[in-house]
């Protein structure tokens, strides 16, 4: 299905005048929407992106009809996105409204005004098709946008477009980074949060408006959605998160219009959508710093630590074990028989883990100070919490045979 | 009573009426859990659920057409949850992941398919086509009582209208455990209450209604309906039952006058055509939803914001 | 599983409880008994793992080892026996509901999902609220008190879940004095009549006064006992570290 050396081609810019400027386009804007989406997501305002596309719907269609009462033809590209922008930004603001000053939750804002916005929109768009002027075929392509028909013009304003937001992204970012990260410090040193949060919306509106006609109204969000949720697995640090999102951003629209050039009936905005999400699912599962294999893997060496402590602390006092996940680590382990009783190497372990035990005791009876922080690395060799010097200290103290210790 | 009324705008209207009904139904718990979205994200996913179905079983008909979308409702759930809880993303985030790739998939795969030359499209999910839902064999008032003519209703308002009993009748077994699991989860879960179950039963109900009623009227109204009426509701009332009871009634104003509307209202302002009823509706709801953030006594709630 | 040797007579038994938030230990293999009819206090510095206990105790969250059993049976067979406040109710205080509705939720295990609620059951709520001084609050929606009354609420429908166990989160938190003895009073009363109080506590001062028993938590069970026996100055050094010794005079009060 898919024709290895047409999608080389689309990769090497070398498919033709219009997929190269689509391509460049897609790639400044993926990069744009995975910045500004990272500081959406720190914010805890992803979704307002969705009611905002969807508002962008009556605008187009208002542009549209006006376009073409005075004659025009009605599809002129930058016409129908101010239009769109104009009645985003009243949707953004209806938003804000209910929010602030009724006491629905953002949530249901956002969903009463995306639905109602879209309504409208429909409505508009059923007038002008039963108008009969100039078809739908400019605005059909809103809704899941398209890059196939695309005129050579369109295609120099979204590479422009998405160069001017890629820019102007750029040169904000260290003020949203501060908001997002420490609201109160961007506070007291001077900035203004509310101004930082309009400007944020209308970076995202102007993320949303470029990226209708590439990849529709419906899809537009994911742009600001999926990179940021994908870059948040690989990195806790903002400035990082800054810098993966817009890459996963950047690369799905790169492979993606590479992908749809290349293969018929691939349309560009779903493909781009699909790409990020495929990066989104290899985040959630293989990223070290937040993937939930490593994070799987984390948390079962510590539970698998207190089976065995517990577990060998109950064998040293000759205690039965009821517990099935701790027989299941001591055997695992070799340090219980098929039958409970211990092994050699079990009986040594206990008294290992004994004496970790009753250090670990003397050390926080000594010092009350660290028990706080000492509670936390008990289960941990006391050899790699403190000095050999402060061991040796315990160890004068603790004389006769492990099992003769206060174990806790 | 006039036999084209009863069939063109009466049957149409009526099932404008239980569509948007169940949907707000649902919706008062919808918004009061936070999880206003949810309606929006599940009805999004019924596209790539009825592509699926379309590319196995090959044929447009309507039963594989409405397990497909209901199975995939329930998977896009179970997948938000899934990167909630696995990926520890915030609800929000974690549903715009989710629906946008489905959704995207559901495109590829029509794309891809040959399900145009069924005539279907993404519009069509998107507005569905109320208008058309007709009853021609209800000629007059007496019709209503002959089986032959009964038995050209649109099949949409039977399902609908079992669908609605089926929200009424879960709301009234599961009240209780609704409300307290909906009011504070943690007390309800150490009482004793199925909150993990009553959770996915209503998500899986929402499915349930998006679907059917997305099959009569288009996604549209589903993500309207089950938002616009409860949250115009909430702002008129401290109590929950009446809360519910204003929805219903919102929801029934929004359908009738959106029909109205979109038909015999632009009749009267003299234009010569009729527009989308799903959008009207849709719009309708959000306007009442404006009045009643202007106006409503309990808009500003008890934390007085 | 291990119904073996419990103590008779203790409410409340926890046994080797582990438990961690990720790979960072919150609680690690705490025991702690909480003995049938009588007050019992769980105190500890911030973060000790004070709440993590009550709620691995009532299976809100999994706990990686060890088991919680309520009169000796596991929780699901002795749910309508037990009653919980949490620290802080995440509820939205917004929701649609009258103070009476939230006390009246305190009877869903004793009326079940379909009973209706009727007359005897709506006065049965307000003797609840009563006993916090609240019955004349009955029809506010919850969103319109104070914290300390939301606080009072919760109790009342702890109340009304008519439990021999009740399990309260830090319920001075946010309380005024005069509400903090009434609270007191009313959990005395239910100790006298052979019921059990546990309840996370931050005032030192009070402990005597109000507790019988206290367990001394951080991360792990530094003491378990009587109030005589286990809340001893170098119990409470060990569990708060070096911070409370500027605090002597509360400590020299109290012991
Ligand atoms: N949901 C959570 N996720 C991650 N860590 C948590 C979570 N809840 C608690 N912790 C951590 O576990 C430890 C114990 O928390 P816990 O709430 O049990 O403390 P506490 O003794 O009740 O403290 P406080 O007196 O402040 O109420 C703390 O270090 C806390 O940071
Ligand atoms: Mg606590």
């Amino acid at each position: 299905m898919i024709d290895a050396t047409a999608f080389v081609n689309a990769l090497t810019f070398n498919a033709g005048y219009n997929t190269a400027i689509v391509a460049i386009g897609a790639v400044l804007l993926g990069w744009a929407g995975g910045t500004v989406g990272t500081f959406l997501l720190l914010r805890q305002r992803s979704l307002v992106s969705d009611a905002l596309s969807h508002a962008t719907l009556p605008g187009v269609g208002i542009a549209f009809l006006v376009m073409a009462w005075f004659g025009g033809s009605g599809r002129f590209l930058p016409g129908l996105l101010i239009g769109a922008a104009i009645s985003a930004m009243l949707g953004l603001a209806s938003v804000e409204w209910l929010t602030r000053r009724t006491r629905l939750q953002s949530d249901a804002a956002i969903g009463a005004v995306l639905s109602s916005f879209f309504g409208l929109g429909v409505v508009l768009l059923t007038v002008i098709q039963s108008l009969g002027i100039g078809r739908q075929a400019g605005i059909g392509s809103f809704l899941l946008g398209s890059t196939s028909g695309m005129l050579r013009n369109e295609a120099i304003t979204l590479a422009v477009l998405a160069l001017g937001v890629a820019f102007l992204v750029f040169v904000l970012r260290r003020q949203l980074t501060l908001v997002c990260f420490d609201e109160t410090f961007a506070r007291t040193s001077g900035i203004d949060i509310r101004r930082t949060d309009l400007l944020l919306m209308l970076l995202v509106m102007a993320v949303t408006v470029t990226g209708l006609r590439v990849v529709g109204l419906i899809l537009v969000v994911a742009l600001l959605i999926i990179p940021p949720v994908a870059a948040r697995f690989w990195t806790d640090k903002t400035n990082t998160m800054v810098v993966v999102s817009g890459f996963v951003g950047a690369v799905s629209g790169f492979i993606g219009t590479a992908l749809s050039a290349s293969v018929p009936n691939f349309p560009a905005g779903p493909v781009i959508v699909l790409v990020a999400a495929c990066l989104f699912v290899f985040s959630l599962l293989f990223a070290p710093a937040r993937g939930v294999f490593y994070g799987l893997y984390r948390s079962r060496a510590f539970s698998r630590k207190v089976h065995r402590r517990q577990g060998l602390l109950a064998i040293l006092r000759g205690e039965a074990i009821y517990d099935r996940d701790t027989i299941k680590v001591l055997k695992g382990e070799g340090y219980i028989n098929a039958d409970a009783t211990p092994t050699k190497t079990g009986l040594d372990a206990a008294e290992n883990a004994a004496r970790e035990e009753a250090l670990w005791t003397i050390y926080l009876r000594d010092n009350p100070d660290a028990a706080y922080r000492a509670a936390r690395m008990r289960l941990d060799p006391i050899a790699e919490r403190l000095t050999t010097g402060e061991i040796a200290e315990l160890e004068k103290q603790f004389s006769g045979p492990a099992a003769a210790l206060p174990v806790q | 009573m006039d036999g084209l009324y009863i069939g063109l705008v009466l049957v149409p209207t009526l099932i404008g009426v239980l569509a948007a009904v169940s949907c707000a139904l649902l919706g008062n718990f919808l918004v009061l859990r936070k999880q206003s979205l949810m309606g929006d994200a599940v009805s999004h996913v019924v596209l790539p659920g009825i592509v699926v179905a379309f590319i196995f079983t090959g044929s447009m008909s309507v039963g594989p057409m409405l397990l497909g979308a209901a199975a995939a409702a329930l998977l896009s759930a179970l997948l938000i949850e899934l990167v909630r809880n696995l990926g520890k993303v915030e609800p929000g985030a974690a549903m715009g992941v989710v629906f946008t790739a489905l959704f995207a998939l559901g495109v590829v795969l029509l794309e891809q398919s040959d399900t145009r030359d069924v005539h279907f499209d993404v519009e069509h999910a998107l507005y569905g086509n109320l208008e058309s839902l007709v009853w021609l064999a209800g000629m007059d008032a007496s019709s209503m009582f002959e089986p032959e003519a009964l038995a050209d209703l649109p099949p949409q308002l039977g399902r609908l209208a079992l669908a609605l009993v089926a929200v009424i009748a879960f709301l009234v077994f599961f009240w209780r455990q609704l409300v307290v699991s909906t009011f504070d989860p943690v007390f309800a879960h150490a009482a004793g209450v199925p909150v993990r179950f009553v959770g996915a039963a209503l998500i899986s109900l929402v499915a349930v209604v998006a679907v059917t009623a997305f099959e009569a009227v288009g996604a549209i109204i589903t993500i309207a309906m089950l938002i616009c009426p409860a949250a115009a509701a909430r702002l008129m009332t401290n109590r929950l039952l009446p809360q519910i009871l204003w929805s219903v009634f919102f929801a029934l104003v929004s359908a009738v006058v959106g029909f109205w509307a979109a038909g015999s209202g632009m009749e009267l302002i003299g234009s010569g055509f009729s527009v989308s009823a799903a959008g009207m509706i849709a719009a309708v709801s959000g306007a009442i939803l404006g009045l009643c953030a202007v106006a409503a006594p309990q808009r500003k709630g008890a934390l007085g914001h | 599983m291990n119904v073996h040797n419990t103590d008779a007579g203790a409410a409340l038994t926890v046994r080797g409880m582990s438990v961690a938030y990720g790979d960072k230990p919150a609680l690690s293999s705490v025991d702690a008994i909480f003995k049938q009819g009588r007050m019992s206090a769980v105190v500890g510095p911030n973060g000790a793992g004070k709440s993590t206990m009550l709620k691995a105790a009532m299976g809100i969250i999994p706990a990686i080892s060890g088991e919680a059993l309520f009169f000796g049976r596991p929780l699901a067979e002795a749910r309508s026996r037990v009653a919980y406040v949490p620290q802080r109710a995440s509820v939205d205080w917004d929701f649609p509901a009258t103070v009476i509705d939230v006390v009246m939720m305190g009877l869903y295990r004793s009326l079940g999902p379909f009973r209706l609620i009727g007359r005897s059951q709506r006065e049965f709520a307000l003797d609840c609220l009563e006993d916090v001084d609240m019955a004349s609050l009955a029809n506010r929606q919850i969103g319109q008190l104070s914290g300390g009354q939301q606080q009072r609420v919760f109790i009342a429908r702890a109340l009304a879940q008519k439990a021999d166990l009740l399990m309260l989160d830090e319920p001075f938190a946010g309380v005024d004095a005069a509400t903090e003895k009434t609270i007191i009073t009313l959990l005395k009363k239910l100790v006298a009549e052979g019921g059990t109080a546990v309840a996370v506590h931050h005032d030192l001062s009070t402990v005597t006064a109000y507790f019988e028993d206290v367990l001394i938590l951080n991360v792990r069970r530094i003491a378990n006992g009587t109030v005589a026996k286990a809340f001893t100055d170098a119990n409470l050094a060990e569990a708060y570290g070096g911070r409370l010794t500027q605090a002597t005079p509360v400590l020299q009060k109290t012991v």
